[in-house]
Order: C-alpha cells, then sequence, then structure tokens
C-alpha cells in the first residue's frame, strides 16, 4: 500500500489549516484541499501542486471557516486550578521522596539564589544616592617606568591633573580634589581620639551630595584650617555641644570646625570621618618640588561632575594631550590620565591605592555564575524526575486529552506544577538564607564592609520572581514533554512508549550535574592546594614568634625599655613596614649620579637589629652598625638584595660591598648583600629591594617572642602598650597570621567554593538516587527474574549501576580539563609562584564524587535486590 | 419565507448533490458540475455554497469512514434535506409555470 507513497504538502501551511479553519471543517477541508494536490502533482507536477496547496489554504481563510474565539475558555482554564492544585497535591503526596527530593535540591539551591540577589541588588547601589552619578568620574593613573609597561591601574592621580583640567577641559562642572589623608588623632578640650581624614577641596560638595547638616556648603572647605566633621564622630568628639566653630587640635594644628556631614552611607566607596580643606594641606606642601609634579599620583585623587550633555570621550581626550604634554617633560616616566565613570568604582575594576574595599567585576560574576550553577542542577533534577516518572502521570494526561484538554492547557498543568514546589522550596530557602547570612559575612571580612543584607519589600519582589523563574526552568521540559503526548499512543500502547528519546535526555542532564559538582571538588582541591602552599612557602627569612605592633607614629624608646624587661621576649627591632604580606614602599635608585639608567626599588626601612631577629641570609658583608645619629657614614647604611646586585649588574657579592648607589636622590653606601627573600606575596616576582637604615622610624615594631605562654605575654605587653600610648588600642599581631590573613582571598574563595561543592554534590547525589529509585522500580520485575535465577547481589548492583557510572566517567573526562584550565587561567591568574598539581589531587576529587555515587547506587539497588522475589513476582 | 428563492448557482449546487446520490461530498460535486454542464467552478466556492446551503436547512451532512486518501482525513458528504427538495423542486415548478405561460406563437418563433 506504501509503495509509492507520494510527498506530503508543505507542512507549515497544513498546520496553519488546522490552527485557523473551525473544528467542524478542518478535516474535510484539509481532505479536499489534500485530494486536489494529489491530484495536480499527476498533472501539473509536484512544484506547481505545492504551490496551488499553499494557494488554496490561504484562499480558505475566510469567515464561515475560521475559529470562533471561545469566550468560556478562560474562565474554564481558570476553574480548572483549582483540579490541578488538587491533582498536583496528590501527586506530591504519592510520590513523598521525589517531592522531598526536588523541594529539598531547590530550595539548597535558592537559597543561595537568594543570597546573590541580596549581594548583587547592594553592589550596584553603591554611589548610587549622589545627585547626577552618572555625570560624575574619577581620574585613574597608570605609570610606566622607561617603557616598562605595568598593567596596573591607580585609582590615584597627580593633583597637577585637576588643576590643568579645569584650565584647558570645557564642561567640567564641578571639580574637587581629594588627598588620601591618614587616621589622625583629633583632640577637643581633654579628649583625643584617632579619626579618618581625608583632604577635600571647596568643590567636594557639589560634586558629591553628601548630606552636610551643618554649615555652608560652599564655604566649609575653603578657608585653611577648616574641617568637616561626621555626626557619628562629633558625637564621639564632643558629646551633646554643637561642633560648629569649635577649635580643635589635629596633629599638633589648630582647625576651626565648619561643618557637620551625616556619615557617609555605606554604599558610599568614599569613607571618611573627617574632611580637612585641602588648601591647608597645599599650603604645607607647595614648597616642596614633589607637590606639583607630575608624578606625584599616588595619594591624590581627582573626581568631578560633568555638564549635562557633555561627551565624556572629549575629556578623555583633553586628559591625553595634559599627558602628552607632561610625559613630555620627563626621559623616563609616562603617566597617564584616564576616566572612570563613578558607578563603575564598585564593582570595578581591580585597581591599586583605593579608597576602603571594592568588589571585583570579575568577583561578581563569578559568584553569579555559580550561584546560577547550583540553580540550574537542582532543576535538572526536578526535570529528571518528572520525565522518569512520566510513565504513571501519562495515564492522567490521556484522560485530560480525551476530555478536551488543548496541549497548551496540559502545559500550564505541569508549569502550575512546578511553580508551587518550588514556592514550596521559596519558604524552605528564606529560612535557609536566614541562617546562611550569617555565614556569608564570615567569609570575608570585607563583605560587612560592603553589604548588609537587609530585607525590603523590593527584595521579596524579586524573590518571589526568582520562585517563578526556577519554577518555569524546572518543568519547562516535563510540561513541554506532557502536552506533546498523544492520546492514542497513551490509552492504547501503556506499556511500550518509547522512552529512548528522552532518555538519552535525562543522561545528558546527570552528566551535566555530575561534571558541575567535579568541577567544583577540583577546584576546591586545587585552591587549597595553593593556600597550603602560600603559608608554608619559604619566604628566605624567619616569621614564626614575631609580633608585630603598630606604633602609630610614637617614638618607642620608654616602651622599648619596659619591654626589655620582659623575660619573654628576645629581641626587638624597628621597620617602616611589614613585609610579605602584600604591602610595599617604593622608590627610584640609580648606580651613579650621572646616569639615567635607574630602576625602580622597594625597600624598607629599618634599624640595626632589624636582619638578624628575622635571620636574613647574608652572601656578603654585614648588618647595618650603629654609630651616632648625625654620622653620614651611619645614615648612608643599605643592604640589597641579589636582584638589585643583578640589576646593576655588579659579578659578585664581595664586589658589591662599599659600593655607592643613588636611592631617590640621596647616596647610600652598601653594606651587604643579602640572598633574595619573597619580600612581596608569592603572586609577586622577587625584583630589586633594599634596606635603608633608618633607626628612627616610629612604624612597627618586631618584638621576637618565645614563651610557652602566649596569652600572658601577650597581656603584659598589652599593659605596657595602655601605659606608653592611652590614645589608641594596641595594634598588634604575629607575623605568620599576618601572612595568614594576605592569603585571605584564597580562604574567601576556599569558602565559597567548598560550599558550593557541597551543594552541588548533595543536590547531584539527590538528584542520582531518584533516577537509581526510578529505574529499580520500573526494573522490578526483571531484577526479581534475574535473583530468581541465580543473580547475587553484586551481579545486580553492576547491572543497575554500571550506566550510571559509566556517565560518571564521562563527567569526569569533561571535568577535569575545563577546571584545571578555569582554576589556573581565572582565579590563579596573578599568581607567579604556582604550586603543582598531581594527577593525584585531581583524581582525589573524582574519587569521592564516585564513592558517593555508587554508595548511592549500592544503598537502593541492595534494598530492591533483597526483597523477596515472590511478593513481587506473586501477582503475575 | 424569505430567502426560499435560490439563486442560480445554489440551484445547481443543490441538483448536483442529488444527482451524486449518497457520494456526493465537495471533490465530485466539482467534477459532476464539470462533467455535467461544463462548468468549471473552484474549489472554494462550491465550499463556500455547501456551507450556506446547509446552514439555510437545504442540505445536511455527515463524514464518512476514514480512508487511506486524502491523507487519511474523512470525507464529507452532504445529501438533500426535505427543504432542500422542496426548495429546488420550487424553483422547477416556478419555471415550468413560466415556461408553460409562453405563447406557443412565441416559441414557434424562437425556435
Amino acid at each position: 500500500m506504501k509503495k509509492n507513497k507520494l510527498p506530503l504538502p508543505p507542512k507549515w501551511a497544513t498546520r496553519f489549516l488546522r490552527w485557523y479553519c473551525n473544528r467542524q471543517m478542518a478535516e474535510d477541508l484539509e481532505g479536499d484541499i489534500h485530494e486536489f494536490y494529489l491530484r495536480n502533482i499527476k498533472t501539473k507536477g509536484l512544484k506547481m501542486a505545492r504551490f496551488i496547496y499553499v494557494i488554496d489554504v490561504l484562499k480558505f481563510f475566510r469567515i464561515y471557516t475560521v475559529q470562533k474565539p471561545k469566550i468560556n475558555h478562560p474562565m474554564n482554564h481558570f476553574l480548572l486550578f483549582k483540579n490541578y492544585f488538587q491533582t498536583s497535591a496528590r501527586n506530591l503526596r504519592q510520590n513523598w521522596l521525589f517531592s522531598l527530593i526536588n523541594v529539598a535540591g531547590l530550595a539548597i539551591s535558592m537559597s543561595v539564589g537568594l543570597l546573590l540577589i541580596f549581594f548583587i541588588s547592594e553592589i550596584y547601589t553603591f554611589d548610587t544616592f549622589h545627585k547626577d552619578a552618572d555625570r560624575i568620574y574619577r581620574i585613574n593613573g597608570s605609570y610606566e617606568y622607561l617603557g616598562k609597561v605595568d598593567n596596573s591601574f591607580y585609582a590615584s592621580t597627580s593633583p597637577v591633573t585637576g588643576a590643568k583640567m579645569l584650565a584647558s577641559i570645557p564642561g567640567i562642572e564641578h571639580l574637587t580634589i581629594l588627598h588620601r589623608g591618614a587616621k589622625s588623632n583629633v583632640t577637643y578640650e581633654n579628649k583625643t581620639i584617632p579619626l579618618q581624614l581625608r583632604w577635600a577641596s571647596d568643590e567636594f560638595f557639589d560634586v558629591f551630595s553628601f548630606d552636610l547638616l551643618a554649615g555652608n556648603k560652599n564655604t566649609a572647605l575653603t578657608a585653611l584650617n577648616a574641617l568637616v566633621i561626621t555626626d557619628e564622630s562629633a558625637k564621639k568628639l564632643f558629646g551633646d555641644e554643637t561642633p560648629i566653630n569649635k577649635q580643635v587640635i589635629l596633629e599638633g594644628e589648630s582647625y576651626i570646625i565648619t561643618g557637620v556631614v551625616a556619615k557617609p552611607p555605606m554604599n558610599s566607596h568614599l569613607q571618611f570621618e573627617l574632611l580637612g580643606s585641602y588648601s591647608t594641606y597645599a599650603n604645607a606642601n607647595k614648597h616642596h618640588k614633589w607637590f606639583s609634579s607630575w608624578n606625584n599620583m599616588w595619594d591624590h585623587y581627582v573626581y568631578f561632575k560633568l555638564e549635562e550633555h557633555q561627551d565624556p570621550s572629549l575629556v578623555q581626550l583633553g586628559l591625553d594631550k595634559i599627558s602628552e604634554e607632561e610625559n613630555s617633560k620627563s626621559d623616563y616616566i609616562v603617566i597617564k590620565a584616564h576616566l572612570q565613570p563613578l558607578l563603575g568604582i564598585i564593582p570595578g575594576a581591580n585597581l591599586n591605592n583605593t579608597f576602603g574595599p571594592t568588589m571585583e567585576t570579575k568577583m561578581v560574576w563569578t559568584l553569579v555564575l555559580l550561584g546560577i550553577v547550583v540553580l540550574i542542577s537542582a532543576c535538572f533534577n526536578y526535570t529528571n524526575l518528572s520525565l522518569g516518572r512520566s510513565m504513571r502521570r501519562s495515564r492522567e494526561i490521556g484522560i485530560r486529552k480525551v476530555n478536551g484538554a488543548s496541549g497548551f492547557q496540559v502545559w500550564s498543568q505541569f508549569i502550575l506544577e512546578s511553580t508551587l514546589i518550588s514556592l514550596v522550596a521559596l519558604m524552605v530557602a528564606l529560612g535557609l538564607f536566614l541562617v546562611l547570612r550569617n555565614y556569608f559575612f564570615t567569609i570575608d571580612r570585607r563583605m560587612a564592609d560592603i553589604v548588609t543584607l537587609q530585607l525590603t519589600p523590593e527584595l521579596m519582589g524579586y524573590f518571589l520572581l526568582l520562585a517563578v523563574a526556577v519554577g518555569l526552568m524546572a518543568g519547562f521540559f516535563p510540561a513541554l514533554f506532557f502536552s506533546k503526548v498523544t492520546v492514542l499512543k497513551v490509552l492504547n500502547n501503556m506499556n511500550r512508549i518509547k522512552l529512548s528519546g528522552q532518555f538519552n535526555f535525562k543522561k545528558i542532564l546527570i552528566l551535566l550535574q555530575y561534571t558541575i559538582s567535579l568541577a567544583f571538588i577540583i577546584a576546591v582541591t586545587l585552591i587549597y592546594k595553593q593556600y597550603r602552599y602560600s603559608l608554608s612557602f619559604d619566604l628566605g627569612f624567619n616569621t614564626e614568634n614575631i609580633l608585630n605592633l603598630n606604633l602609630f607614629d610614637n617614638d618607642p624608646a620608654t616602651l622599648v625599655n619596659e619591654l626589655k624587661q620582659l623575660p619573654e621576649i628576645k629581641k626587638l627591632s624597628q621597620s617602616s613596614l611589614v613585609t610579605s604580606i602584600g604591602y610595599y614602599w617604593g622608590t627610584q635608585a640609580k648606580k651613579s649620579k650621572g646616569t639615567p639608567d635607574s630602576t625602580s626599588i622597594k625597600y624598607n626601612k629599618v634599624d640595626e637589629h632589624y636582619l638578624p631577629l628575622h635571620g636574613h641570609e647574608f652572601l656578603a658583608g654585614g648588618n647595618f652598625v650603629k654609630g651616632s645619629e648625625n654620622d653620614s657614614a651611619v645614615n648612608n647604611q643599605v643592604i640589597i638584595n641579589e636582584s638589585l646586585l643583578k640589576r646593576f649588574s655588579i659579578d659578585t657579592p664581595d664586589q658589591a660591598i662599599g659600593e655607592e648607589i643613588i636611592i631617590s636622590d640621596d647616596v647610600k653606601v652598601i653594606q651587604g648583600v643579602l640572598k633574595d627573600f619573597h619580600f612581596g606575596r608569592i603572586d609577586y616576582k622577587i625584583s630589586p629591594f633594599a634596606f635603608i637604615y633608618e633607626p628612627a622610624q616610629n612604624k612597627y615594631l618586631n618584638i621576637l617572642i618565645n614563651t610557652a605562654d602566649v596569652f600572658g605575654t601577650m597581656k603584659k605587653i598589652e599593659e605596657a602598650w595602655k601605659r606608653f600610648d592611652p590614645v589608641h588600642p594596641m595594634k598588634a599581631s604575629f607575623y605568620d597570621d599576618q601572612i595568614k590573613e594576605a592569603y585571605k582571598e584564597y580562604v574567601s574563595w576556599l569558602t565559597i567554593m567548598s560550599f558550593m561543592a557541597f551543594l552541588a554534590v548533595t543536590i547531584a547525589s539527590m538528584g542520582l538516587l531518584g533516577m537509581v529509585v526510578f529505574t529499580t522500580e520500573s526494573r522490578l520485575k526483571e531484577i526479581s527474574i534475574r535473583k530468581v535465577f541465580g543473580a547475587s547481589e553484586f551481579n545486580l548492583i553492576y547491572l543497575v549501576g554500571r550506566g550510571f557510572m559509566l556517565l560518571l566517567v564521562l563527567a569526569a573526562i569533561v571535568a577535569i580539563p575545563l577546571t584545571y584550565y578555569y582554576v589556573n587561567t581565572v582565579i590563579f591568574e596573578e599568581i607567579v609562584y604556582k604550586v603543582s598539581f598531581s594527577f593525584f589531587d585531581i583524581m582525589m576529587g573524582v574519587i569521592i564524587v564516585m564513592a558517593i555515587a555508587l554508595l548511592t547506587i549500592c544503598f537502593e539497588t541492595v534494598r530492591v535486590a533483597r526483597t523477596n522475589p515472590s511478593t513481587i513476582l506473586r501477582n503475575e | 419565507m424569505k430567502g426560499s428563492n435560490l439563486g442560480e448557482f445554489e440551484e445547481v449546487v443543490l441538483l448536483a448533490v442529488a444527482t451524486l446520490d449518497n457520494q456526493a461530498y465537495s471533490v465530485a460535486i466539482v467534477d459532476q458540475l464539470d462533467e455535467q454542464i461544463a462548468r468549471k467552478v473552484k474549489l472554494g466556492v462550491v465550499h463556500a455554497i455547501l456551507n450556506r446551503l446547509e446552514k439555510k436547512g437545504y442540505l445536511k451532512s455527515e463524514l464518512g469512514e476514514p480512508t487511506a486518501e486524502r491523507g487519511g482525513k474523512r470525507k464529507r458528504y452532504y445529501s438533500l434535506t426535505s427543504g432542500g427538495f422542496f426548495a429546488v423542486n420550487r424553483s422547477r415548478e416556478l419555471r415550468q409555470r413560466l415556461w408553460d405561460k409562453i405563447p406557443s406563437i412565441v416559441l414557434e418563433n424562437l425556435k
């Protein structure tokens, strides 16, 4: 009969006909047109026949053939909701295990989703409270020395930029210059408190919309020695007195309070407690040559507000011109100024010299990505389990369709069901979220400075949206599948529905889930390895049992004398910096005065006790020699590292001893050469470094302690500190702890990743459990018969588990290279000294996941395998 | 009873349905019109007329059994209702009455 099967007419036309034509006419009309089509093939050829078919279909689009819109339809649909709801609820109860897996998985992943919504919504409110925030810009700087391009950008720029911009670039409404300032002591009557001071020029309040509570916004920062204080700090310093026009002492000079400003809100990148008029700072420093130089770009910030409808690219052009002009004055330095929108600061690129904490865009999006991945994984569970149960559900769908349900109705029924589940999950997720929130703050201490995670009605709206979105995502495929079920197939051939197509689909979802889980676990292993490596890294000097005490610019002589009395304290030294934790002092060094060949070096100013205390290894020469304060030979001592030696092409360390070098225009004499050590974090390459002799630093006191009772010793030191400096609370940490702190970001990554890994594995395991339960249930008879014929438990586990384990192996093959690549290129992008990973490190995660999966499979299979076959087969 | 007057084409279609006995479905009607009175009509026209006549109550229809032809679609078979028969019959009578009124002389001349 099917010998000469003629080609069918254009499908779309037929579909269109079925769509518009009313039910009574559709069938015979289609048949009629089809008959003509067949006839036309014979007489006019296939092409023409197809064409006529299309024309006919279009021609029959007439008033009497077209379906009348069903007016009662939406109402019916609405009434059916109750029925849908009932069947859904019944189904959920009947399959409680599947429901539990679904709700738990969705709830866990949604709580992460909630956290992310919170986080993102707060991150993106940063600095938006400023009026015309979209017109405010900051000038960033990039620094190049002798053509050595350093890819880092600085948030700071030279004050020269600000002055020149006003003179040469049109379209600037307001501009303010800031100096970073420092934590400074402010004294009023007998009270002294340390406050975070920033110097700001007079248009500060025109550019920014910080709320000035008292004082004149135009003049508050104009006069010399004028201070604007935040309401919070004013309360601390003045109590209930009105702060305006009060005289205070700041670092030994007298200032007048000219204004009170509301404390900057949390979502401001610019934080301060005290604003000093920039003119005061400029006045005190303008006699220095460096002050007005182009490369004075390390602690000044320029912000400006563009006039309306001005093109910022014109300003950039102007900046390029200014940079070019200034750079032409120097042979070695190229400093470029760049525009950065205020709203692009947080989240934004990772800059040096920023005010306070920042949040990298990369970090934000990585978090979002991880969250979405976990969410999707939970949705897969839902999809898989729903499809798995499709045989049972399809009978219901068949009956519905026989009674006239349209595909869309079935679709919406299933979407409704998944949305219901996701709403239930949302309730659970909200509870979980409240627990998670506190945990989140402990991931990274900076988090608490950036976000509050407070619940608002607006956020609740987003939450509902999330739940609906998750419901849609989870229910989409099952709904599509069920809406396509054809009545005949379902009711006719109940047991022979072909599952092969969707079984592959389910396999792919499981594969993806396991790939994700493996990726997380491998990433955690790699990051952990790198973290351990960083902590135990041999820096080249001793950091054990050293306590670094911040001196807050006090002369430590009396403290040193007092501490020397303590028997636990072995040695004391002073330094301007604690190295190896990510902070640097930098300057220029030359071999001799005439040459332009200078190099940028990092340095630390120390006294004569520092090097022995830290156990640095000398290659040649010796330690600093203590001498009288005015002896220039004593004060010019410098000790350099091997890298600087190589940079200046001195062949052997011994040759260097006694040589003169120039460091920031001062002639220094090399006293010794040290073996290279890591003065930076290990993501920093070892480069030229010098220890400069300067006994009176007043920055850090390094205390070598040898005691069993650390706690008691700390207490004694603290008592001594209190007598020594009553203003500042003691700030001291052990060197090893500071190093740990410096690698805190690994810990943040680790915590986040291991948490995500935990979630991913949990969700995937739950999904696998569901699938195994489903598989064993549908193969119950087969398993029983096999058992009757003598299959062992192991045989059965192998039978059921083989397919799943194969999937897992495949997942591992996909996950390992991908993760390895991602971790190495994105997370460890900037690290110079990387730990090497062994094959075992990577396999460990894989083995753990495999073990969990195998356990899941065994658990369920063994349960089934142990049931007596007669109970199952008896009913046959 | 307004509208009991048939249009010319309506009448022809009704007659065609009647000639086809119980095999009258749209395509057959189109063919019948072509063969018997040499009128080439489009399916769409016939379909619309059949639909209109059914609404007027002159025709009734039912679906036949599915066959393998026509893409497995059933045919809709039309047959005359008594109203339909009355309408064509009346139309013929009216005409006949007019024929009968023609004087034989005129008839002779016209021939």
